[in-house]
């Protein structure tokens, strides 16, 4: 006989199910639930300083490790500022769960003016791929299945769970039997598995793809960033074909030479890239997001559309099949496989499109320019195992147009269209998640500034794996009274900072900065 | 016939409502609209460096001076940061406007494969009074006023519109801002309906009040929205009926004045305790009874109460209480009515009320010695209750107005402070949301221009809109900030120390130096060790003019009294269900808070939440 409870038994679910970290701040409510955490050898609390930042950090770990976790914020006051940082996984297709206690099971639906209540599970509704409540202890490691299920299945997204309060601190009595009974070995809630093209229209878009000189992939959300992108990456490398990626794919082919043709961004606001992007005569579109569409509709305005080869694993993404148009059901990787035979493109055309976007990201890049040293003194301490987080569309632009021949780990462009100034949370995520990578944030001043309390939080957990380059910082002009110095503000969050002269830009680390 | 656009459009309309304040950010495909609405709305315009700071403001702002404000922010992630202010705002029934950009392509498409497109208007929705959504800019001035409207109906509430970008770069005939009326004044105090009561239920109150044995006034945070102090205040003071608040009623009535029982809610320890468990007849204003309150419900109230509960919302009578006379009305105007009707019959408090009230005030005259005895012991680092003691003789020698953040240190706040004006401590009751400090510091100064704003704050909030100092040193405003630094997440801590055996996970906050943070932002700042440096301390704030932070290293094992009495509303059963022997070994384990800490409290269990209380003086 164990004398548990339900916050533990929604913990022992979650561990089962290889959750590790949580990203969360404390509410007496959510007691049992990090007892249990506490106890737990494998699992940990990350505690930011706004649940704004949590669920961000968690979007950061995810989407760095490929690993589920969980942002957790107490019943309305924390949940309510999660929901900014919450929508980035919705966004960015990021399987976090996101879990919070309520007021009592018998009081809170509908609304009863309870102290901090409100209607949480209806708040999560609009940008969840699920938001339940959990009435029954025994019945939450089901639920947390599900719900995992839900976010890592198909294209990766973000869940959300309700426990009310009664429920998670209500005693369960359990024996061994029952306990096992409970926690049966892992369900398969990854399935990751592929989802193989109809061979017809594999076969048209193959014969297709073949005849094509000037062809273009264009990757928009492939498949989700934590389930198969690095697969999908090395057949794009393997097929030596141009790729370009939107922000939330970004990095899927770094580096590589006459395939990685910069970020989708940088189409979007140049001219003259996009008359490249114009010059093609196949896209090749794996998994559309809002940027890619609205690329690819750019490039056919006023224009006979070049055909245009489209996979996606959710059908409702494809449009009907029409001329010039190819959908493909199936899920990105699984598809352009069986289109890696076909590649036969013009001698110099990757080249072109790749040497073109570059020259573009760089006059996109603005002031940034004048900071180019500072990116090439950075270059060469970037490790194969490192990551790169790019906050601000200038930033990317820059980190596209300095950093584009430096192979790494991973690159995130946060180009700040839908969510801001995630980077720094994002960044501090990925470093927990990643404690072999160095983690370098490139960020916007103004970026830097919406979550700026997390250099604390980076402090307080001697997260000596992350630097930050602020670019654009602002630095007190001698003599001006009440102009803001973000080195000294940084400098007294406890962070070691370094003005580059040649900027002047701004480099902040927690202990000794790495050298740049 | 001349053509404006959309931006131009909602300018004017801003202008017609008397929208003078407009909270915003900084930012991509906002700056254009921004420029537009700083020329020609007539509204002035703060950037913030976060949009979930720039809606506290907008919100602090409007609690302050209950004038029109709204926050202005872009779409997805800078609009749903919204959704903390807004809660708040809905919560603490606060008239915010809301504005924010959205997606352009409308939520027809929610769910499909685009997932910039999703519903976000849709996420709003349980937290707002009215929310909507303009496409055209032909329906942008109709859209605001009926935003601003349904925001100051009744109870009042914010309200959240969606504009597509689309609609504020179309064009209109300028035909469309023929709709509205002329210019309203931007610093007009939004009044409420002064609605009177029937006589019907006027009577049966005034009956009920003359029978009873021992009335309490109960009021609530509707009796500041109604500015009805003053009436509230004539009508106890004149006619011998002891006043509680309920926390969101905070300075409703003076908390030193002679007839207030004296903090609000559970933070009076035992007077409130014994008020609500032994009044006979409780008149009710402007006081919903939310779960904080108990519900109004036993056992945390007596089960004989006749209820008198006067609202200005019909939709909350009987929701909980069943009160025996509802009087539909303007709180304030009610009050007034009230008065009159018991001057004109000449009344005077009987012989049982003076008995009544005398035995409440003894309580309180007891629970404020015990509590101000604690605080000055003799401890090694400043007791929180030195340190609140410490910040109420500078709000008075300061005329300051608080503003407070944390999880214990508000209670310590309040049951230290001093006698407040209605208009005088902001925190966010209704959720109970940290992080709001030091953006309510920011809106409460530009509210009260002039006027010194002391933001009380725990450690842990503090750094929630910490970017916003910033903003305070950028517009030089006159903010003093005292941080309770007892580096832990303490409310939260007590927890772990009296169920979980000590096991702290995630309570504890490593030691962090907030003077240091301060100064980074060239805010002068002090940091406090001793209780014997806390004169310095004060006077070192006091020859400040414009920002300045005093960080107070306070020690958590210190907890506030009252918080047993929060914790027991607020889990009403669950905590029986944890493992007795786990809760037995917390207990054994927290010897080490020390003999002194350990019997006060035990005076409180006693006093307050078993009621022992030395009836025989009672007399009655
Ligand atoms: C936004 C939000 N997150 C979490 C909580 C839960 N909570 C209530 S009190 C508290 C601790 C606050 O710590 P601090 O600000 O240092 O104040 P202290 O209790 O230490 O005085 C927490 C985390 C909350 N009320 N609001
Ligand atoms: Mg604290």
């Amino acid at each position: 006989m164990e004398i548990s409870n339900g916050g533990e038994i929604l913990v022992t679910a979650l561990a089962r199910q290889g959750v590790k970290k949580v990203f969360s701040i404390i509410g007496g409510q959510m007691g049992t639930m990090y007892d249990a955490i506490g106890r737990h050898p494998d699992m940990e609390v990350i505690t930011p300083r706004s649940e704004a930042s949590a669920a961000l950090m968690a979007c950061g770990y995810t989407a760095s490790t490929g690993e589920p976790c969980v942002s957790m914020a107490t019943v309305g006051a924390g949940v309510v500022y999660e929901t900014a940082g919450l929508l980035m996984a919705w966004l960015d297709y990021l399987p976090v769960l996101s879990i919070a206690p309520q007021v009592q099971s018998y009081k809170m639906k509908p609304h009863q003016e309870n102290l901090q209540a409100c209607d949480q599970d209806l708040l999560f509704a609009p940008f969840t791929k699920f938001s339940a409540i959990g009435y029954h202890a025994k019945r939450l490691p089901q639920l947390v299945d599900r719900a995992l299920r839900e976010a890592l299945c198909n294209i990766p997204g973000p869940v959300h769970l309700d426990v009310p309060v009664d429920i998670l601190f209500e005693r369960q009595v359990l024996t061994k039997a029952q306990k096992e009974r409970l926690f049966v070995p892992p369900a398969n809630t990854r399935y990751q598995g592929a989802v193989l093209p109809d061979p017809k229209a594999a076969k048209r878009a193959f014969e297709i793809l073949g005849k094509a000189k000037k062809p273009l992939v264009l990757v928009g959300q492939g498949m989700g960033r934590p389930t198969r992108h690095k697969e999908l990456g090395s057949l794009l490398v393997k097929a030596k074909i141009p790729v370009i990626t939107s922000s939330k794919s970004s990095g899927i082919v770094w580096a590589a030479k006459g395939v990685d043709a910069g970020p989708a961004l940088v189409f979007e606001q140049s001219p003259t890239a996009m008359r490249i992007f114009n010059d093609a005569d196949c896209i090749v579109v794996l998994g559309k997001d809002a940027q890619s569409a609205k690329l690819l509709e750019k490039a056919s305005l006023g224009k006979t559309l070049p055909f245009v080869i489209h996979a996606e694993i959710d059908p409702k993404a494809l449009d009907a099949p029409s001329k010039g148009y190819v959908p493909v059901w199936g899920d990105p990787a699984s598809v352009f496989s069986s289109l890696l035979q076909a590649v036969a493109q013009e001698k110099a055309w990757a080249e072109k499109v790749c040497n073109a976007s570059a020259r573009a990201a760089a006059s996109l890049a603005g002031d940034f320019a004048q900071s180019r040293s500072l990116f090439d003194a950075t270059a060469p301490s970037i490790g194969a195992n490192d990551l790169i987080v790019a906050d601000g569309p200038k930033a990317c632009c820059a980190t596209a147009a300095f950093l584009g021949t430096t192979p790494c780990q991973g690159v995130f462009m946060l180009d700040g269209q839908e969510i801001a100034g995630a980077g720094l949370p994002f960044a501090i995520g990925a470093a927990v998640g990643n404690p072999n990578s160095h983690i370098y944030l490139i960020s916007e001043q103004r970026a830097l500034f919406h979550h700026l309390r997390e250099a604390a939080t980076a402090v307080c957990l001697g997260l000596e794996n992350l630097t930050i380059i602020c670019p654009d910082a602002q630095l007190a002009e001698p003599g001006v009274e009440g102009s803001a110095d973000t080195a000294k503000i940084l400098a007294g969050m406890g962070l070691t900072t370094r003005i580059f002269e040649k900027g002047p830009a701004l480099v902040a680390s927690v202990g000794l900065a790495r050298a740049i | 016939m001349a053509r404006i656009n959309g931006s131009q459009v909602l300018a004017q309309s801003i202008k017609a409502l008397g929208i003078g304040r407009i909270f915003t950010v900084r930012a991509p495909g906002l700056d254009e609209l921004v420029e537009v609405l700083e020329q020609e709305s007539g509204a002035q315009v703060f950037f913030a460096h976060d949009e979930v700071a720039a809606t506290l403001m907008a919100d602090g702002f409007a609690r302050r001076s209950r004038k029109a404000a709204a926050v202005l922010t872009g779409a997805w992630g800078r609009a749903l940061a919204q959704v903390a202010g807004v809660t708040n705002a809905w919560a603490d029934r606060v008239p915010l406007i809301a504005i924010s950009l959205c997606p352009d392509v409308g939520p027809d498409n929610n769910r499909g494969w685009n997932r910039a497109d999703f519903d976000q208007g849709a996420v709003f929705a349980p937290v707002v009074s009215w929310r909507g959504r303009v496409s055209l800019p032909e329906q942008i001035p109709k859209a605001l006023a009926k935003a601003v409207m349904a925001s100051r109906a009744g109870r009042m509430g914010p309200a959240h519109l969606d504009i597509c970008p689309g609609a504020l770069k179309a064009s209109a005939d300028e035909k469309v801002l023929a709709f509205l009326l002329p210019p309203a004044d931007p610093d007009a105090v939004i009044e409420p309906a002064r609605i009177p009561a029937d006589s019907t239920s006027l009577n049966q109150a005034i009956a009920l009040i003359k029978n009873a044995k021992k009335p309490l006034i109960f009021a609530g945070g509707g009796v500041k929205a109604s500015a009805a102090s003053q009436a509230l205040i004539a009508l106890a003071g004149d006619f011998g009926i002891p006043v509680a608040t309920s926390m969101s009623g905070i300075g409703a009535i003076p908390s030193d004045s002679p007839f207030c029982i004296g903090a609000p809610s559970y933070t009076a320890g035992e007077t409130f305790h014994a008020a609500i468990r032994e009044a006979d007849v409780v008149l009710a204003v402007g006081a919903a009874f939310s779960g904080l309150e108990g519900f109004g419900l036993p056992p945390i109230w007596g089960a004989y109460i006749a209820f008198i509960h006067v609202d200005n919302d019909p939709l909350v009578f009987g929701v909980n209480v069943s009160p025996q006379v509802c009087v539909f009305g303007d709180v304030r105007t009610v009050l007034e009515q009230l008065y009159q009707a018991f001057s004109k019959s000449g009344f005077s408090a009987p012989a049982a009320w003076k008995a009544w009230h005398e035995y409440l005030m003894r309580l309180k005259k007891g629970r404020k010695k015990r509590l101000d005895d604690f605080a000055k012991k003799n401890w090694a680092k400043p007791h929180q209750g030195r340190l609140a003691l410490a910040v109420g003789r500078f709000m008075i020698e300061q005329d300051a107005i608080m503003v407070i953040d944390g999880g214990n240190t508000p209670l310590y706040a309040a049951s230290y402070a001093p006698g407040l004006a209605p208009d005088q401590a902001f925190f966010p009751f209704g959720m109970a949301a940290l992080g709001g400090g030091v953006p309510y510091a920011v809106g409460v100064a530009l509210a009260a221009r002039g006027r010194r704003v002391m933001l009380v704050t725990g450690d842990g909030s503090f750094l929630y809109a910490v970017q916003e100092l910033e903003t305070i040193r950028r517009l030089n405003l006159p903010v003093t900030i005292f941080v309770n630094n007892d580096s832990a997440w303490n409310m939260i801590k007590a927890m772990q120390d009296s169920f979980f055996e000590c096991r702290y996970v995630g309570t504890c906050i490593p030691e962090t130096d907030y003077a240091k943070i301060a100064k980074g932002f060239g805010i002068p700042a002090m940091r406090v060790t001793k209780a014997a440096q806390m004169d310095k301390a004060l006077e070192f704030a006091a020859g400040q003019s414009g920002p300045v932070l005093v960080d107070c290293v306070t020690d958590c094992k210190n907890l506030p009294d009252s918080l047993l009495s929060f914790t027991l509303v607020e889990f009403e059963g669950s905590l029986t269900q944890l493992d007795p022997k786990k809760v037995l070994k917390s207990l054994w384990m927290n010897r080490s808070m020390g003999l002194a800490r350990s019997r006060h409290m035990a005076d409180y269990v006693r006093k307050a939440i078993l009621g022992i209380n030395p009836r025989q003086k009672r007399g009655l």
